[in-house]
């Protein structure tokens, strides 16, 4: 029957010391030994139970007898080659043993503890009770080498490891000593290099350390049990993250717009610092919390409706809104109105995944302002330009080098077209341009920073422009331009016509003059002889005797001589200032001169006076020929008149152009005048200064009268004893 | 009627000289009448007998518009030296000017006594023999 049953059942027979007698074909496979029988004395290599299966399994033979004797079951289970778990049960044959094989592959729990503390992901390292070495799994043994590989050496305490007293592994171990219950604590244990790219880093090694107790019956710590796990990626994930968790953190802090978080009930959940700063608000835990969905103030400006939209629209919301921050008093210090530009957007929490609502808050009242500012200055601006459009005047603003910004209607007129922004005004005038005075006003403006104000003649357009430049703060040019044409002419009319008015005046004021003149001549010497004819006529009638009467008459009669006389000059006179506008011809002052000097002829030759001329740089003159002649004559005659008989008489005559007027002087040698009395009544008429007898006193008033007609003037100028030297400004034009 | 002993005429206008001394010589207001045609000769007779009060006129009879040196002048060189004269000669201006200013004018010479207008009449005789 066994041998029948061993040729189904894999089976080894043993002798009592164990060694093989018979292997069946079954067992001789697990075994990987040859099949048959094994004859101690033949065989050149015995087989012993431990050689085959002893040291595979753990358990020798006589560990195998022992239990078969105990009466315990005596078996041994091994894992062989073929990756099958065979049960080897123990039978005594007789005097022998059976070994018996069983595939319990199937039966067997699916790891042993062997294997399960080698195949561990983590390490394993058991302790004694007082901290010695026991041993540790292979992931263990790993970790201390990289660490230190003296910490895995049999017998070594790792309470006097001071590198377990830093890392607080033996605090751990300590705990579990105490508590009994396990520890668990992470650990840098140290650090290692990695090297990455070529380059090597020096990265921590966390470590997840649990320590263990294992206790006998009596519940006395037998081994303590220490298992670590490389947390390393881990950890430093962990930190990476929280790392950037806090720089998120960071960065919502301080952005430099505000930052308001809502849940997904519209709470306020963060406030960011520059929003607190904003809202001047400090934030009270104790407080109820903010809920945008049911704050009067929120609802006052319709921001509980914008986080619906956001929330039920799951989009984006840009608004401007302006909010008047006095109508809350709760929330926020501020107590202005303000602009914000609020951006609302839905985000999902990713602890909870619900949707809340983040919103950036901008605060652009300044902008707003600034805008509204420009918006009134654009309107400004324009009303100025309709304002400048309705002046009758033109107006341009430029920048320094002439290109335009506006010019009003009227200066387009002037331009004679359409002026478009951004245009040069000296491409659109030339006549503006290089070389010309409103180019080189217009630098010295600008080089100055002063306003120029000046008129300018436009030959071409036959206009007069005034033109004012006016340096701007801002950097560009005003310039106002007024045609000034009419006005310009006018003034001319004006200046000629308060010429003519001067002249008229003049006219008047020296008729007035010779009217004055007039009535001083007759109050004197008409009224002198009349007077005379009164008293004689009064005596004659007075008189009785016939030859008294005789007497007066004669008398009478002298006087009515003298009036005649008188009264015949008087009319010369009158004559001369009535001819205002008496012919004038060319006439050579040499020629007139020999007329005169003919008429005298007899004068002349008595007095025996030597007369000069020089006429070289003015001989000729325009001027009635019967005044000249009787000028010419007038002088001579004085000359000879006032002669002293201490020498001989000179008279020279003389004629230069002098600023337009043509000056004619006669210098004698005569007695002279004492100009000091008698430079008043030279020219009067009647006036005479020497006790001459052939003085009437009327030449000169007449040549004054004469002169003076035609626009000249007569003057003077003597010493006595030494001459007198006359001096007459006729007129050219 | 008092009697001026001399009287000047100052006048340039031999016709006039001739009337005054024969109206002045019939009204008998002066027996000695004496005649210049030149204001200049006046003023030097003046200061020649400016110490001896019979050879000064009570009276001087002036006229303004003369040549060479007029009544004006003769008036300014006088107001200089008739206060050191022995005799206090009462000076009219007997002129044929109507002219306001001339009239003005003699009221500035506080030693003129009077401003008579031509022609010489009994009436202004009168008066003369008045002052």
């Amino acid at each position: 029957m066994g041998n029948a049953l061993t040729k189904v059942i894999p089976a080894l027979l043993l002798d009592l010391h164990g060694n093989l007698l018979y292997v069946n074909k079954g067992a001789a496979g697990w075994l990987q030994i040859p099949e048959g029988e094994f004859h101690r004395a033949a065989n050149v290599s015995s087989l012993h139970f431990d050689d085959v299966i002893g040291k595979l399994a753990g358990v020798y033979w006589p560990m195998l007898c022992h239990l078969h004797v105990m009466g315990r079951n005596a078996c041994v289970d091994m894992y062989c080659h073929t990756h099958q778990w065979v049960k080897w049960q123990l039978t005594v044959v007789g005097e022998h043993f059976l070994l018996s094989g069983t595939d319990i592959t199937n039966l067997r729990p699916v790891v042993d503890s062997y294997s399960l503390l080698q195949a561990l992901p983590c390490g394993l390292q058991q302790f004694t009770a007082e901290g010695i070495h026991c041993c540790a799994n292979g992931l263990q043994q790993n970790i201390w080498e990289e660490i230190d590989p003296a910490l895995s050496r049999p017998g070594y305490n790792l309470f006097d490891e001071p590198v377990f007293q830093e890392t607080g592994l033996c605090e751990l171990f300590e705990e579990v000593l105490s508590t009994k219950a396990s520890a668990k604590k992470e650990i840098l244990l140290g650090y290692r290099e990695h090297s990455t790219n070529g380059v090597i880093r020096i990265l921590p090694s966390y470590y997840d350390a649990t320590v263990f107790a294992v206790m006998d019956e009596q519940g006395a710590i037998k081994t303590l049990q220490l298992m670590m796990q490389d947390i390393t990626d881990k950890q430093l994930a962990f930190r990476r993250l929280e790392k950037s968790a806090r720089l998120l953190d960071l960065i919502i802090e301080h952005l430099p717009i505000g930052y308001i978080q809502f849940d997904h009930f519209g709470f306020v959940r963060r406030i960011n610092h520059t929003q607190r700063e904003f809202f001047q608000y400090d934030y009270d835990e104790g407080e109820a919390p903010f809920n945008i969905m049911s704050d009067p103030f929120s609802r006052l400006y319709g921001l509980d409706e914008l986080f619906m939209h956001v929330m039920a629209d799951n989009k984006v919301i840009r608004v401007e809104k302006q909010l008047d921050f006095s109508k809350d008093s709760r929330w926020t210090a501020q107590s202005r109105e303000v602009w914000l530009d609020l951006t609302l957007f839905p985000l999902r929490d990713p602890v909870d995944k619900q949707q809340i609502v983040a919103v950036l808050v901008n605060d652009i009242t300044d902008k707003k302002q600034e805008q509204q500012m420009r918006n009134l200055l654009q309107r400004n601006t324009e009303q100025l330009h309709l304002f400048f459009d309705a002046v009758d005047m033109g107006y341009a603003t430029m920048e320094k080098d002439g290109t335009l910004s506006f010019a009003n209607r009227k200066a387009e007129q002037m331009a004679g077209r359409q002026i478009m922004e951004g245009e040069n005004i000296f491409d659109i005038m030339p006549e503006l341009g290089h070389a010309t005075p409103f180019k080189a006003r217009f630098s010295a403006a600008l080089a100055d920073c002063v306003s120029s104000s000046f008129s300018s003649y436009f030959p071409r357009r036959y206009k007069w422009y005034e033109f004012l430049i006016t340096p701007m703060r801002d950097g560009t040019v005003s310039v106002f331009i007024r045609d000034i044409t009419d006005s310009r002419n006018m003034q001319k009319d004006l200046f000629r016509a308060n010429k003519q008015l001067n002249k008229l005046n003049k006219s008047l004021v020296n008729q007035n003059q010779q009217l004055e003149d007039f009535a001083h001549i007759t109050s004197h010497n008409l009224r002198a002889p009349i007077a005379n004819l009164k008293a004689l006529m009064q005596m004659h009638n007075d008189s009785v005797s016939v030859s008294e009467r005789q007497q007066y008459l004669a008398l009478l009669q002298e006087v009515i001589f003298k009036i005649d006389e008188t009264l015949n000059d008087l009319v010369d006179v009158v004559q001369i200032r009535k001819n205002v506008d008496v012919e004038t011809e060319p006439l050579m002052l040499s020629e007139r001169l020999q007329y005169v000097k003919d008429v005298l002829f007899a004068d002349i030759e008595k007095s025996g006076i030597e007369l000069t001329t020089n006429f070289e740089h003015a001989p000729m003159l325009e001027f009635p020929r019967l005044y000249l002649d009787s000028i010419l004559q007038n002088l001579v005659t004085n000359a000879i008149r006032y002669r002293t008989l201490e020498h001989r008489p000179r008279l020279h005559l003389s004629s230069w152009l002098e600023n337009g007027y043509m000056i004619l002087t006669a210098e004698d040698n005569g007695l002279g005048i004492d100009m000091e009395r008698f430079g008043h009544k030279l020219f009067g008429f009647r006036k005479t200064f020497h006790k001459n007898k052939d003085a009437k006193g009327i030449g000169l008033f007449i040549t004054k009268t004469q002169v003076e007609a035609m626009g000249g003037s007569i003057r003077a100028e003597s010493t006595p004893g030494q001459g007198t030297k006359f001096i007459i400004t006729f007129k050219t034009e | 009627m008092q009697l001026h002993n001399m009287i000047f005429i100052v006048d340039d206008d031999p016709i006039h000289q001739q009337i005054a001394n024969i109206m002045i010589k019939r009204q008998g207001i002066g027996e000695n009448v004496r005649a210049f045609s030149d204001a200049q000769d006046v003023l030097d007779y003046l200061r020649q007998n400016s110490f001896d009060p019979e050879q000064l006129p009570d009276l001087i009879l002036l006229d303004l518009n003369m040549p060479v040196m007029d009544g004006w002048d003769f008036l300014n060189d006088y107001a200089g030296f008739y206060k050191d004269l022995a005799k206090q000669i009462g000076i009219f201006v007997l002129t044929s000017s109507i002219d306001d200013k001339d009239r003005k004018k003699v009221d500035n010479y506080s030693f003129v006594k009077g401003y008579l207008t031509k022609p010489l009449s009994s009436e202004i005789i009168t008066k003369l023999q008045a002052s």
